[in-house]
């Protein structure tokens, strides 16, 4: 196939194991298993499930030079592209890629995907829950950190402001003092002109008998606003 | 492949590999396909290696960075951080307020500053630095230009700095100035109360007065607060305590009413300049509770100038110092012998002008005699003779008892500051020479201090109690609610109120046109009265000649009686200073203004 050439070239320009890194993304459906692929199917069946506990940055690492590539399926491969990409070092096989390709469908490499572990399938969805759920509380703190420190601001603006209020309110206070205290001492003086109150100049009005409340009752509203006016300037 | 056999030049290993290769080209291999990744693995495992152990290295000596940031130099660096980040404050709990019973402010705390000067901080030059404070400082730049090459640093600028003042300075932005804040107590009312509200000194304890008596209630306890501060200089609530800023705005509440205060340190100034007298005072109580509605001690000083004070000025004499009362104390005699049984109102008495007490001979004041004169007379006409043949009629020691009961002899319950016991002769002493009954009766050969006279009159004014006189009422909030009232003693009953009308119906002739305390008449109000002139006991032994001590005591109003006022004159000077003329017009001035402040209505209708 032509791109089965373009891999090949790929291969053969690049050696290291950046261009083999590549080349697994491009095209898995190409990885062919070397001629050495008897050995190699079962060796890769067996070493799947030992690179699967691996991390997937294990492929810096160079764990295993007996790795090779593992001839797979299409649709099966597709599926398991994650864990493929720890697949073997060897990229020098690019040779091997054209040589290979004929036994490509006579070997069963992966297993089919009704076979994937069910553990895995679980590991999978609880992997997903759970980034749900840390995304979810990621937006949570975030959130949370906000309101702190807006409420710390609102506080320190609140503070702030109550300080002000507090010293305006003792200014207050003592400039009432002063000048209250200044007032009556010039009010003492003999040439202010003011008298002191004394009973002589005092009016006091007996309290109306509360004997006869009917007589009263209609009387008293038109009675209390001008007893109001008449004791305000008793209290001058 | 096929076409590079022999052109290009290969390293060894590649070469010898592809040379392999190209010799096996037609089969293949495992061998051959195999051998070349290992022998190529061994350069990358090695650079593999060498990568990996740099970044272990890396890692462990992130570790050990780790280990030493965090737990050798740790509690070092949170020191640090914590003296960077937050901030000591002394949150605002100034010492409490103190108001009278019509809640003006009569003590406050402010805000004061003392501004420091480090001249070797400044990144202005100095006199530019003495320019610009010059102004606000009300100095001259020069002088502080000087002040400033004195010393490099610590120059004490200014002590006693106002807030409005501060704030300027500190918008000026200068290096090297420092601002520190701390409280000063301000009496609105200077002289007018001192006596009574006292002073606080330098380390904000009070001296004298209240403020020294009540220190607990006016004192609050501030504990330094840490809080974090953010970069812009705002404060954050993180780390704040419980009820941080709190509300506590509670001010202690006097029964003292100013007004009342003014006109009667107004009408006793006036008065003793008259007479050019040394001392006096004017207690006003009301005689139901025993709180003080006026207590006036001239001279006196101003509470915010303390240090320029006479220091025995600090003594309110009214409550510190001793006197013997003279006839002012004849009222109670009164009330004793009529409680004891001994007399009845309609009795009558015999003046004969002289008087003979085993060696003692006694006469009445201005040797005057009044002839045959029944109790209320003898009130009226303050006859030394006739209180002596009604006391005589009880036995010393029973009349012994009943001043004892009456509170002579012990100390007064108040909660103003240095008050001191009354003086009274020994109870052996009492009972085996007659003279000393004799004296008593008309108050002469023991003596006590004004205020418990007045607690003493109050009892004839409320009927028969002895209450403690008091000037706090308590912790008042800023809604009115009052919050903490102290404990007072109970009020012993020693009168029963039969007795007490009748002495006071008694001691109303006296303020009348022929009484001794004409003076204090006031028209449409009726009022008891006794005046009183004592001589003045010399510290070893008998009277100073020419001295007297003049006093006025009234009860107002007759009809319910409700407030004590007692004036006091010590050594008026002049012919015609007696109580009656030195005392009881003060007396007078005063009972008008409590009548206008407390709305006292006239006993008859005019």
């Amino acid at each position: 196939m032509a791109v089965a050439r373009k891999s090949d070239v790929d291969n053969s320009g690049k050696g290291g194991w950046f261009g083999q890194r590549r080349s697994r993304r491009r095209d898995i459906s190409q990885r062919t298993s070397t001629p050495t692929s008897t050995t190699a199917s079962q060796t890769s069946s067996s070493s799947l499930p030992a690179r699967n506990t691996t991390n997937s940055k294990s492929q810096l690492k160079k764990t295993s030079k007996s790795m090779m590539v593992p001839s797979t399926s299409k649709p099966e491969s597709y599926k398991l592209k994650h864990q493929v990409q720890a697949t073997s070092k060897t990229n020098l096989s690019s040779k091997s890629n054209s040589s290979l390709r004929s036994d490509n469908t006579t070997i069963p490499v992966m297993s089919a995907s009704e076979a994937m572990p069910v553990w895995l399938l679980r590991l999978q969805g609880l992997q997903r829950n759970t980034s749900v759920l840390t995304f979810l509380l990621v937006a949570a703190t975030l959130v949370a950190y906000g309101w702190t420190v807006y409420s710390q601001q609102l506080w320190s603006q609140s503070y702030r402001r109550l300080q002000n209020l507090q010293r305006q309110e003792r200014q207050l206070t003592v400039t009432n003092g002063v000048l209250e205290s200044k007032f009556a001492a010039d009010a003492e003086k003999p040439n202010a002109g003011l008298v002191s109150p004394s009973p002589s100049s005092m009016i006091f009005i007996p309290a109306a008998p509360g004997g006869n409340t009917n007589l009263a009752s209609p009387t008293l509203p038109p009675n209390l606003p001008t007893q109001q006016q008449t004791s305000t300037p008793v209290g001058y | 492949m096929q076409k590079f056999k022999g052109k290009i030049q290969f390293r060894s290993i590649p070469k010898a590999q592809f040379k392999n290769r190209q010799q096996n080209s037609s089969t293949v291999t495992s061998s051959t396909v195999v051998s070349p990744p290992k022998e190529q693995s061994p350069n990358i495992r090695f650079r593999l290696f060498i990568v990996w152990s740099v970044l272990v290295a890396a890692g462990v000596g992130l570790g050990f960075n780790l280990y030493n940031l965090q737990i050798v130099r740790g509690p070092k660096l949170t020191e640090k951080a914590r003296n960077q980040q937050m901030v000591n404050l002394r949150p605002y709990m100034p010492r409490r307020q103190v108001v009278d019973r019509n809640k003006e402010v009569l003590a406050i705390d402010r805000q004061v500053y003392t501004l420091y000067a480090h001249p070797k901080q400044f990144n202005k030059s100095r006199h530019e630095v003495a320019e610009k404070l010059a102004p606000i400082l009300d100095k001259e730049a020069n002088k502080l230009e000087s002040q400033f090459e004195r010393k490099n640093s610590g120059i004490v600028l200014d002590t006693a700095l106002a807030e409005e003042a501060a704030d300027r300075i500190s918008a000026l932005n200068f290096n090297g100035l420092e601002l520190r804040q701390k409280y000063s107590r301000f009496y609105p009312a200077q002289d007018l109360a001192s006596e009574v509200i006292g002073y606080v000194n330098l380390d904000r304890r009070g001296q004298a007065g209240v403020e020294y008596s009540q220190e607990k209630l006016l004192e609050r306890s501030v504990q330094t607060v840490r809080l974090s501060r953010a970069g812009n200089g705002a404060l954050m609530p993180d780390y704040a305590p419980e009820g941080f800023p709190n509300f506590d705005d509670m001010r202690l509440q006097l029964s003292i009413d100013t007004r009342l205060q003014r006109a009667a340190r107004f009408a006793l100034k006036n008065q003793m300049k008259r007479y050019s007298a040394k001392r006096g005072a004017v207690i006003v109580m009301d005689a139901y509770d025993g709180s003080l509605l006026a207590m006036v001690s001239h001279p006196t000083y101003n509470s915010n100038e303390y240090s320029k004070a006479d220091i025995s000025l600090f003594r309110n004499w009214a409550v510190a110092d001793l006197y013997e009362p003279g006839s002012t104390f004849k009222p109670l005699n009164v009330a004793i012998a009529l409680e004891a049984g001994i007399i009845k109102p309609d009795d009558t008495f015999n003046d004969s002008g002289i008087i003979q007490v085993a060696d003692r001979t006694i006469r009445n004041s201005e040797n005057k005699r009044y002839g045959r004169i029944s109790p209320a007379q003898t009130l009226q006409f303050s006859s030394n003779i006739a209180m002596v043949q009604m006391i005589q009629r009880m036995r010393p020691s029973t009349y012994y008892g009943w001043l004892e009961r009456m509170g002579l002899g012990q100390g007064l319950d108040t909660d103003l500051p240095f008050s001191v016991a009354s003086q009274l002769k020994s109870q052996e002493e009492f009972i085996s020479t007659p003279i000393e009954p004799a004296t008593t009766s008309f108050g002469q050969g023991f003596s006590l201090t004004p205020l418990q006279l007045v607690q003493m009159t109050g009892a004839l004014a409320n009927g028969g109690r002895l209450v403690t006189p008091h000037v706090v009422k308590g912790l008042l909030d800023s809604k009115g609610q009052m919050h903490y009232t102290p404990t007072r003693p109970e009020p012993r009953q020693i009168f029963s109120p039969i007795t007490t009308q009748k002495v006071l119906e008694m001691m109303e002739t006296v303020v009348s046109a022929k009484g001794t305390g004409k003076e204090a008449r006031i028209p449409g109000y009726r009022i008891a009265g006794k005046t009183g002139t004592a001589q003045k006991a010399s510290a070893n032994g008998g009277y100073i000649s020419g001295a007297r001590i003049t006093s006025f005591i009234s009860v107002l109003p007759v009809e319910s009686p409700r407030y004590v006022v007692l004036a006091l004159v010590d050594e008026p000077q002049g012919e015609n200073a007696y109580g009656g003329t030195v005392a009881a017009p003060i007396a007078k001035s005063v009972m008008e203004a409590l009548i206008s402040t407390e709305q006292i209505p006239p006993s008859s209708p005019r």
